[in-house]
């Protein structure tokens, strides 16, 4: 043993590094883990404008208002022009924001930012704290590689950068500290979406994959657009992913650093959703009502020990959601926003919730009347569900009678009256596949699908922890969109964002094809170029074409439509073909890279030109960039 | 020895960690030197304010174009975009601050749009003003052609003087 690794090793054994090392084990698996997590922060910082994106966010922004000065309902006109802005909601005779998981969640940041604001520039404080995490992936990387001259030559290129930022800097508005607080928690965290995501494929297939089908989600879907954007997207997708990652521990020998038993697992992944309730009930009620659907009649072992501790795991992880509930509206099943519904039939079936319940009359009244304490407890609790069955119906009749509509949402947005904005009419609204052209992929399904329907014996009762994942997955998927069908395509969307959970599981769905495992496996090297050449060279490309054809931001977005569909059609028939060896395997992985990469530039554009917000870009080499590119 | 462990753990640091914390450092430190806490440095300033429209500016040359367009857009995007082409204007003075705006008049439309453009020290002799296109909904343009009125105005300390204007046919396209 040569003194250089002895030195290592006596280092790795002092109480605050094994502290260090656990603490990654727990929260990000791994050193690659790690590395995705700054990667992502810095990727969503880079992207970050410190200004309104979308008129919902005016809510939170007020509400969080309103509680760092100690109120729950909304006081003042602190942000926007008025109070009752969309979400908003009027219980008697004040105005509630939404979304209070997110709300009371970003207060200690809030604070923290206070504080900062005391000893610190603002704006410099944001640029430091990007460089760092900048350094902490250069850092971990170069652990990981254990290359020290990358170290090195990054943390020269971080100060350069920090430096050039420092250079540029203009004075951060100091009024608006409740906005970047929420900003702030929804970015870091929605850096744990592909976080778990790796966790998660990792541990199916291997790091390699994991990593591969990180970069497609990170990069291949609208990610980071909504990641600093205050609206329940970038915890939605958080909340599903981890939901996936629990739900697959839960199923698997127990190895954890912290969490030693299977059952903790499952009750994890109720918990999530538990939580998740607190930020916005209807989904979180699906996203139940699909954990229960996969888990429940599949789990190896249904003792009531083991749901004694989901069950109390779950019911726990609702009691912020409950005490929120009860100071602000009064009661604590009746949340703000439990239907959260614009137009379509939703509202239909809001005023249906306020209404008293039907009255029965008959032979059975006395009974009834005897029971009622009992009947109304159960009613509480089955009145959500009978409401969510009836959004689903809704869902599936609105597909039946236009399936125009849906068409319009998943595959091509074009110029239609769902699609275009509000003022101008111009079609600023991507659908589902023309936002993450990868999940196109999904074509292929039918080929696996068609391989599997040879096997005609039933699924066993017990399934595999993949298996379960899978269903939780594909749940998930149908549910959501029967559940906002009905009101899509919608203005400012952009990317279909109420159909946000899409990306990470679609992503996820794609990952599990045998042909995309395989291609990533072995040609991942041309993957990783063509992401890169994409990125670099494309990337030019679309901005000279942007430049030179698009006059408006409607023709601009169709541009990035159509650039988007091309990229993943040619895709979507290669995975049909589900080859992955020999040439058709290289050129699967060009095609994935491309697809990967196209989106970014979307988002890229988006932040530097298409939504601006008025440069307000919180990175000012970023606001630099935007000030000198004029595309349209 | 054991007296000054952190003198003793900095001694034996690689040079890697050394780059590191020494980035942290810079980083940290600009960062409190940034604040309140250290009176008298401002790292960040809000770019000057400049008045603009002041100075004075001399427009030797300008040749306005004859036409201008409403062109389908592509892409799937059902819309008319009206671009106007760029015109080149040639200073024979510019000082100061002064700006140009470039106006089109659409009296069957009752539309007007202007682009103003701030001129300063690093404008030049030449300057290529344009105008932003915009965008119109299908049915909002119903006739083949269109009659405006294309100028330039100059704002400079003597105030406002239409340095150019011209009569155009914008045409519809596609």
């Amino acid at each position: 043993m040569s003194v250089a690794e002895s030195v290592t090793n006596l280092r790795t054994d002092t109480p605050l590094e094994q502290l260090r090392d656990r603490t990654v084990a727990v929260l990000f698996g791994d050193g690659l883990g790690l590395a995705v997590f700054f990667a992502s922060l810095c990727l969503f910082g880079l992207v970050w404008r410190t200004d309104f994106l979308i008129t919902d966010s005016y809510t939170l922004a007020n509400g969080l208002y309103s509680l760092s000065n100690g109120q729950l309902v909304l006081t003042d006109v602190a942000y926007g022009l008025r109070l009752d802005t969309p979400g908003a909601e009027r219980v008697g005779d004040a105005l509630i924001a939404r979304n209070y998981g997110a709300i009371v969640l970003s207060l200690p940041v809030w604070l923290a930012l206070e504080g900062l604001e005391r000893a610190v520039d603002l704006r410099i404080a944001l640029v430091a704290l990007w460089s760092l995490a900048l350094l902490a992936l250069v850092v971990t990387v170069g652990r990981h590689l254990d290359d020290e001259r990358l170290t090195v030559a990054g943390s020269v290129g971080v100060l350069a950068l920090f430096g050039l930022n420092v250079a540029l800097a203009r004075p951060l508005d100091g009024e608006m500290t409740h906005l970047y607080a929420l900003q702030l928690f929804h970015l870091g965290v929605a850096a744990f979406t592909p976080v778990l995501f790796y966790r998660l494929v990792s541990r199916l297939h291997s790091a390699r994959v994991g990593l591969a089908g990180t970069v497609v989600l990170v990069l291949g879907t609208p990610l980071a657009l909504w990641a600093s954007v205050p609206k329940r997207h970038a915890l939605t997708a958080t909340a599903v992913v981890a939901v996936a990652y629990f739900l697959y521990r839960s199923r698997t020998d127990a190895d954890g650093t912290l969490v030693g038993r299977p059952a903790t697992f499952r009750g994890l992944a109720y918990a999530t959703v538990g939580l998740y309730a607190w930020v916005h009930a209807p989904e979180a009620l699906l996203l139940l009502v699909a954990l229960a659907v996969a888990d429940v009649p599949t789990a190896p072992d249904n003792s009531a020990r083991t749901l004694a501790i989901v069950g109390v795991a779950f019911a726990l992880s609702l009691v912020p959601f409950l005490v929120t509930n009860a100071l602000v509206v009064g009661s604590p099943l009746k949340p703000p926003r439990l239907f959260a519904v614009s137009g379509g039939g939703g509202d239909a079936v809001s005023s249906a919730v306020g209404g008293p319940s039907g009255g029965s009359t008959g032979p059975l009244e006395p009974l009834l009347l005897a029971l009622s304490p009992f009947l109304s407890v159960v009613s509480t609790f089955l009145r959500p569900l009978a409401i969510l069955a009836g959004e689903l119906l809704v869902g599936f009749e609105s597909i039946l009678a236009g399936p125009a509509e849906i068409y319009h949402t998943l595959v091509r947005s074009g110029h239609t009256s769902g699609t275009l904005n509000l003022d101008n009419e111009e079609a600023v609204n991507l659908a589902v596949l023309e936002s993450a052209p990868v999940l196109l992929v999904a074509v292929g399904a039918l080929r696996a699908a068609q391989v599997r329907a040879t096997d005609l014996s039933l699924p066993p009762r017990v399934l595999p922890a993949t298996r379960v994942v899978d269903r939780f997955a594909l749940l998930t998927v149908v549910g959501l969109t029967l559940q906002y069908v009905s009101r899509l395509p919608i203005h400012a969307q952009i990317t279909v964002r109420y159909l946000f959970p899409l990306f990470p599981l679609g992503v996820y769905l794609v990952v599990r094809l045998p042909v995309v495992r395989q291609t990533l496996t072995e040609h991942w090297r041309p993957f990783a170029w063509t992401v890169a050449g994409t990125l670099l060279v494309g990337g030019q490309l679309v901005v000279v074409v942007v430049s030179l054809t698009a006059d408006g931001l409607g023709e601009a977005f169709q541009f990035h439509a159509l650039l988007a569909l091309g990229a993943g059609i040619p895709l979507g028939l290669w995975a049909l073909a589900g080859r992955s060896d020999g040439w058709a395997g290289r050129a699967g992985a060009v095609l994935l890279g491309v697809a990967t990469a196209v989106p970014t530039l979307f988002v890229l554009l988006v932040a530097l030109e298409y939504y601006p917000l008025g440069n307000a870009h919180a990175l000012p080499m970023v606001r630099a960039l935007a000030d000198v590119l004029t595309l349209l | 020895m054991h007296l000054f462990p952190a003198i003793q753990w900095v001694l034996t640091m690689d040079y890697g960690r050394g780059v590191v914390f020494g980035t942290v450092g810079v980083i940290l430190v600009t960062a409190l030197v940034s604040g309140p806490l250290v009176p008298g440095v401002a790292l960040t300033s809000e770019p000057a304010q400049q008045a603009y429209g002041q100075g004075t500016a001399t427009v030797a040359d300008i040749t306005l174009p004859e036409s201008a367009t409403f062109e389908r857009a592509s892409f799937g995007a059902e819309n008319y975009h009206l671009t106007v082409p760029a015109t080149t204007v040639r200073f024979s003075t510019l000082e100061g601050s002064p700006t140009l705006s470039y106006r089109l008049t659409i009296a069957g439309l009752d539309y007007t749009r202007t682009t103003t453009h701030f001129l300063g020290p690093s404008t030049g002799d030449r300057y290529r003003l344009t105008m932003r296109s915009d965008t119109f909904s299908l049915n909002a343009i119903s006739q083949s052609s269109y009659e405006g009125r294309l100028s330039v105005v100059k704002r400079d300390s003597s105030g406002e003087t239409v340095v150019a204007s011209r009569n155009v046919t914008i045409e519809v396209s596609g």
